[in-house]
């Protein structure tokens, strides 16, 4: 069910006027019944899923809190529950990868052994509840929180309609404790849930769904073009990620504050960032701030003897788990390399390039830092959005080869429907004037409610006549 | 009471903004046009056969046979060679005319004293295809407000809603096109043969389309309710499956013809299938994947006259059942 559809407007009202009338204290019941509901909407089967993973994280979180930290028995139940998690996560999201690669190898040294790879289909949300699943047993593993006593909280946390299909990944730190103090009927809430609604609403149907249909023709015809509309296509690609996926969390954010509930922010403006570390605190921080605390400390304290290599070491297997989390393609892993290697000559070269920092002129140091950041950020966004690992490398061959191919670029933009695709590029312009902006007058409703009332308003005709409105998932929904 | 005054000042704002913004940006011309139709691309032109089809329509008294559906129809049924076998016809088949608005259109134009036998041209397709390009075009061009309104409202999409702003703001305007293929009666004619490419693919004996079979329940319901308003009308109506070319996917046509048969059967109607029809061949017959040329009509058009006499849906001298 599309945030965007008439389906969930319909699912909203229904779901908001049972909460508002049903006593304070059984608030979570109707919740939870809409959060297994809206799960449940395109394939029921999978709630099931859900189910199990609720039940067994709770279940290992109760047995957990039994027992000393370091005890067999506590170590035990954590590997039940991340075990789990991780099975289930593997099953359907890795297992055809990892069957195809054997299958590969085996034909390499001609085994003869065929078979074809295992094909499941992937339930929608599945990396983002069981990375939270198994946030929370690590919380109660490691003493940061108690184990949830109360499982219709415990079942809400992990399901919690919202965000249970691309985030943002819940703390347990965070939102569970929210679900203990049931927030009341406020109309505070529900303006600051429908101005930020409206806003994410805006970004994924009047610039990421719009953006889509030159996106897909350029990627989808890589052969057919030259360097500089590959690099148009990979520009509009970067704004259409941020627009789609920001505007998900937007739209998330919104609709959990209609019910009083504060989840954390994704994004913080990430194509303004001036290296690769500042991008990642700045993007999908969720997940960056999730890896951060569950992978990369571990593992770097895990290694700790080796010093500067024990960061390079963990700053690398994270990010190619960060890169593998996003899709059980080679694309991803190559991403997920990218992004590490980026980091580790971040990390190597700090103190060189604070000294070239001191000797350059400051704005020319921060605008060479932001462009290469940028540069770098679209190059690695080409494998995130390719088909594949050979359409990549054709793609990023092109563009460097014929990026000054003004003519091609041109035909394009004719090709294109020229007056539309400039009336596109002055909708993004105004997405980009607007995004601090907006979200910066948002947090601060009580001084700005008349601007943001004009605003909102404008923003909602924008978004009925501009909007492209058809069928269109949420990128991150494949994830 | 505050809050009250906010909502109905937010609402206020919103529907001044959109009719304000919808007035700007239709007297803003680009290339003579109002900007409006470069700002999303679901926008019908005003203009066209549609456009000129609809009003003939209107101001004409009644007809033997009327055609509607999409493109096969308009391009399939000449109202001029049924009119040499003594038919007085005329095609209102629009551009991908979805069964929904199919509906629309015989709910609002045709009744039994303007129609003695209506010809519906369905094929698998016409149950599956988008509205919206159908709707834009209609809601644009239709002459009549109450079906341009039906359309837009069942439409249950804001694009649907946008466009009758648009309609109501261009009432006044000139059609901004013609089609220079359109000949009058509602038909428009192509003399073309396949093009050279398509051609090779034949004769190469390759395919190149595959399609799923999918058929929306919306479209189904709808075409259900034509034959209960044909009933309720009480006009003659029968559907036809119109030739098909070589590219098209013969796989789902099984599957379609068994799902039409019953509903048929149960409403006693008519329905022929000339998906294969003798005389008709690709290489001579369309001028593309899906539509016949001049040639092609006139074979298909003599068959079905000829089919139609036989089963006395239609009676030689010009006397209908």
């Amino acid at each position: 069910m599309l945030f965007n559809s008439l389906t969930f407007f319909l699912f909203f009202i229904v779901v908001f006027f049972s909460w508002i009338v049903s006593p304070i204290r059984y608030r979570w019941v109707i919740l939870l019944a809409a959060s297994l509901f809206f799960y449940g909407w395109e394939k029921p089967v999978y709630v099931i899923l859900l189910i199990l993973t609720i039940l067994i994280t709770y279940y290992s979180g109760i047995k957990m809190d039994l027992f000393k930290k370091g005890h067999v028995k506590k170590k035990i139940f954590l590997y039940l529950a991340i075990g789990t998690n991780l099975g289930i996560l593997i099953i359907f999201k890795y297992l055809g990868f990892f069957t195809e690669i054997i299958s590969q190898i085996t034909g390499l040294f001609a085994f003869n052994t065929q078979f074809s790879p295992l094909k499941l289909i992937l339930p929608i949300g599945i990396s983002f509840y069981t990375f939270q699943s198994i946030g929370y047993s690590l919380d109660v593993y490691y003493g940061v929180r108690k184990s949830e006593k109360h499982l219709g909280y415990f079942a809400l946390f992990v399901s919690f309609f919202p965000q249970i299909l691309a985030g943002p990944i819940g703390r347990s730190t965070e939102l569970l404790p929210q679900f203990h103090n049931p927030a009341v009927f406020s109309w505070t809430n529900i303006g600051y849930g429908l101005q930020r609604f409206i806003w994410g609403l805006f970004k994924k149907v009047v610039i990421a769904d719009r953006l889509a249909v030159y996106v897909n023709d350029i990627y989808g015809n890589i052969a057919d073009y030259q360097g500089s509309v590959l690099w148009l296509g990979t520009i509009l690609y970067a704004f259409q990620l941020y627009a789609d996926f920001s505007g998900y969390t937007d739209m998330a954010i919104g609709i959990a504050r209609f019910f009083g509930y504060k989840l954390s922010e994704n994004f913080n403006f990430p194509f303004i960032s001036k290296n690769v570390t500042e991008f990642w605190r700045r993007w999908h921080i969720s997940l960056s701030t999730w890896l951060r605390d569950y992978l990369f400390v571990p593992l770097q304290f895990s290694k700790k003897k080796w010093k500067k290599w024990a960061t390079i070491y963990a700053l690398f297997l994270t990010f190619v788990i960060c890169g593998l989390w996003h899709g059980a393609k080679f694309t991803f892993v190559i991403f997920g390399v990218l992004q590490g290697l980026a980091l580790a000559y971040e990390m190597f070269t700090r103190d060189q390039r604070q000294i070239w920092r001191k000797k350059i002129n400051s704005y020319f140091y921060n605008f060479s830092s932001w462009v290469l950041t940028f540069t770098f950020t679209l190059v690695s966004f080409v494998f995130f959005r390719a088909e594949n690992t050979a359409d990549a490398f054709m793609l990023l061959q092109k563009q460097f080869t014929s990026f000054y191919d003004m003519k091609a670029l041109k035909n394009f933009i004719i090709a294109a429907e020229g007056s539309r695709f400039i009336f596109s590029l002055i909708l993004v312009c105004l997405f980009i004037v607007l995004d601090k902006f907006f979200v910066n007058t948002i947090h601060q409703q009580n001084k700005n409610q008349y601007t943001l009332n004009i605003l909102s308003s404008v923003l909602i005709v924008i978004i009925l006549l501009f909007g492209t409105f058809g069928k269109v998932d949420f990128i991150y929904f494949q994830f | 009471m505050k809050i009250i005054r906010h909502i109905f000042i937010a609402l206020l704002t919103i529907i001044i903004l959109y009719v304000g913004l919808m007035y700007f940006l239709k007297h803003i011309k680009y290339n003579g046009r109002p900007i409006t139709y470069i700002t999303n691309n679901y926008y019908g032109w005003k203009g066209g056969d549609t456009y000129e089809k609809f009003i003939e329509f209107f101001n004409s008294k009644s007809y033997d046979i009327v055609f509607v559906g999409s493109s096969r129809a308009y391009r399939g049924y000449s109202p001029f060679i049924f009119e040499s076998s003594g038919y007085k016809s005329f095609n209102l088949g629009t551009s991908a005319q979805s069964i929904k608005n199919t509906y629309f259109v015989i709910k609002n134009y045709i009744n039994k004293s303007n129609c003695k036998v209506l010809v519906v041209d369905v094929f698998a397709g016409s149950f599956k295809q988008s509205q919206l390009e159908s709707s834009s075009d209609l809601i644009e061009n239709l002459n009549n407000s109450k079906a341009a309104y039906d359309i837009a409202v069942n439409n249950k999409d804001i694009r649907a809603i946008n466009m009758l702003t648009l309609r109501y703001l261009t009432n006044n305007d000139l059609p901004y096109f013609n089609k220079t293929d359109y000949i009058g009666k509602g038909y428009s004619v192509t003399n073309d043969s396949l093009s050279p490419a398509k051609r090779q693919i034949v004769i190469k004996n390759e395919k190149v389309i595959h399609e799923k079979f999918e058929i929306d329940k919306e479209q189904l319901d709808y075409f259900k309710k034509i034959v209960e308003l044909c009933a309720l009308k009480k006009i003659k109506v029968v559907f036809v499956y119109s030739p098909i070319s070589y590219f098209y996917d013969y796989s789902v046509h099984a599957p379609f013809i068994k799902m039409i048969i019953p509903i048929m059967k149960s409403y006693n109607d008519h329905f022929y299938d000339f998906s294969k029809c003798n005389g008709i061949n690709t290489l001579n017959h369309f001028y593309d994947d899906s539509h016949l040329n001049q040639k092609g009509v006139e074979v298909f058009n003599k068959v079905l006259i000829e089919q139609l006499e036989r089963d006395h849906v239609i009676l030689q001298n010009n006397e209908s059942k």
